[in-house]
């Protein structure tokens, strides 16, 4: 049921906020067990979910999102809840306040139905790296749900939330989306406030949005985004005026996604963009630099933003307590930051980025939006062993996105073999509404 | 139990990989050339807000979640943890 229909109902008192709440609690109870995608339930949801069914009994003012239940990821923080980015480091750490995103989904009466899992600190691309275990795919449960917003993604895929929300460095919304076969939005940087997020990389996090489709990505969306005092990298995302035909980019991906994947989006978007009188221009991306640039940043920007949990005030050292990738991390980002390699690492990364920010700029001159697949090949099984390398170029179709700063949503496309494929509908920084406005088209003609 | 000098020799190893990659990662970007653009980012100066007044149970809940907490002061010692139950 599309959230828009589902907010009517709760509205008029056809669906009451408790039933919606007990209805996802039941089946949280169910599954939980076997897909292990909730870390923590909110034991005040259903108090929540009272006081607003009184306030429709009493005809009081309501917030937009008044009964709906919100799956949020472990590393953005919920006053009086476990924040614990999936990691034995902050296995019981409780967040003393409320990011902005939460605050803004409570002022709108949205109800915190609990925390979900993740790879730890946002480390991983598979959802197999939680200190608490995997995280299954509901989709299908054989390969693994991607990462690292893997409980997010899994929570909507298995009908356990109304939406959820997660972050968004490299890839790790859209990622697990594609894998989980639901819609996964990572907006232009600064379009929603990351204040309260535990961060992964200042320079690329972004927090972002997972739902059903896409009319429900616009919905949330559209009330969570704005400035925040709170984090001074956030701007203004004014309405874009949408076109009646769009010219989209279609990226060439040959030898950077198996010939199945590659083979089926062309057909696919060949087909889409006839049916809609759509043009469709082929264009080049720097594929070939975006993991080593991204990855040269995550390195050093995390190391930088783990010095806090040094066990003191709260938690316990991270370098005794991480897994492998986590430490991985920290060690790398530790040696390349060192004076003696200055200029070498982070500043050649930063150029990369602001070159491929330009490239994108050249691009949108040519096209209004682009396409390319979410991930280069099919969900792995779960536990298949994969180089360190091979593990990393999972991310080649979305970190170039993040390093310009720009919008990109994945959509459910097909599946191979019961592996989900999205497609990833990119934009210029701060038109999100041409991504809704051709993810909907798209929506509709797969239908 | 893993004893502490397997442990230190894991890390290394760990490190070395990670040096590895990054190396090969900074070589491939040694060659791009583009025009560097200045930002003038006094046009993109906000005036200051108000601070919002820190939320009552942040302290309570901090206290929570320190290691130590004795005669109203957390008690930062490193490894703490280690002796709290």
């Amino acid at each position: 049921m599309a959230l828009s229909k589902k907010l009517i109902d709760i509205k008029s008192g056809k669906l009451t906020a408790v039933q919606n709440v007990s209805n996802f609690l039941d089946k949280i109870e169910k599954s939980n067990k076997e897909l292990n995608i909730y870390l923590h339930l909110n034991p005040e949801a259903l108090k929540k979910a009272e006081e607003i069914d009184l306030k429709i009994k009493n005809k009081k003012s309501l917030g937009k999102l008044a009964g709906l239940c919100v799956a949020v990821k472990s590393n953005i923080c919920v006053e009086g809840l476990i924040t614990n980015c999936a990691s034995k480091v902050l296995e019981d750490f409780v967040a003393p306040y409320d990011a902005t995103i939460i605050k803004r989904l409570k002022e709108e009466d949205a109800i915190i139905l609990g925390m979900v899992n993740m790879d730890e600190f946002a480390c991983g691309g598979s959802g197999e790296t939680s200190a608490f275990g995997l995280t299954k795919n509901p989709f299908n449960k054989e390969v693994i749900p991607g990462g690292s917003s893997s409980g997010s993604a899994a929570a909507i895929s298995a009908n356990l939330c109304d939406f959820a929300i997660g972050s968004d460095t490299g890839g790790s919304i859209r990622n697990p989306a594609s894998h989980c076969n639901v819609v996964g939005l990572k907006p232009s940087y600064g379009a929603i406030s990351r204040y309260g997020l535990l961060d992964l990389s200042m320079s690329l996090d972004c927090i972002g949005i997972i739902t059903k489709d896409i009319e429900d990505s616009k919905l949330i969306f559209d009330i969570v985004k704005g400035e925040d005092d709170l984090d001074t990298t956030t701007k203004r995302i004014t309405e874009t005026k949408l076109k009646e035909k769009y010219t989209i980019g279609f990226v060439n991906i040959e030898n950077f996604a198996t010939s199945e994947i590659e083979k089926l989006v062309k057909n696919k978007i060949n087909n889409f963009a006839k049916n809609n009188d759509f043009t469709i221009k082929e264009i080049d991306l720097p594929l070939d630099i975006a993991v080593q640039t991204y990855y040269l940043m995550v390195y050093i920007e995390f190391f930088s933003a783990t010095r806090k949990y040094d066990g003191r005030r709260f938690g316990k050292l991270i370098e005794d307590f991480a897994g492998t990738e986590v430490l991985r991390r920290i060690l790398g980002g530790k040696e390349i930051s060192k004076a003696e390699y200055e200029g070498e690492y982070y500043r050649e990364a930063i150029k990369a980025k602001e070159y491929i920010r330009q490239k994108f700029e050249e691009l949108f001159k040519e096209v209004d939006l682009i396409v390319l697949p979410t991930v280069p090949k099919l969900a792995s099984n779960l536990g298949e062993k994969l180089s360190l390398e091979e593990v990393y170029a999972q991310d080649v179709f979305t970190t170039p996105i993040s390093l310009a700063g720009i919008p990109g949503i994945s959509i459910p496309l097909d599946s191979i073999d019961k592996k989900a494929i999205g497609i990833q509908i990119v934009a210029p920084y701060g038109a999100e509404d041409w991504i809704f406005d051709l993810g909907k088209k798209l929506e509709k003609s797969l239908d | 139990m893993v004893n502490t000098k397997d442990k230190i020799s894991e890390k290394e190893e760990i490190e070395k990989d990670a040096k590895k990659i990054l190396d090969n990662f900074s070589s491939k970007l040694k060659n791009i050339s583009f025009k560097e653009e200045k930002i003038e980012s006094n046009k993109k100066l906000r005036n200051e807000s108000s601070p919002e007044k820190t939320q009552e149970r942040f302290r309570e809940i901090m206290i929570s979640n320190a290691p130590i907490f004795k005669n109203n002061l957390v008690i930062a010692e490193k490894g703490g943890w280690e002796n709290s139950s």
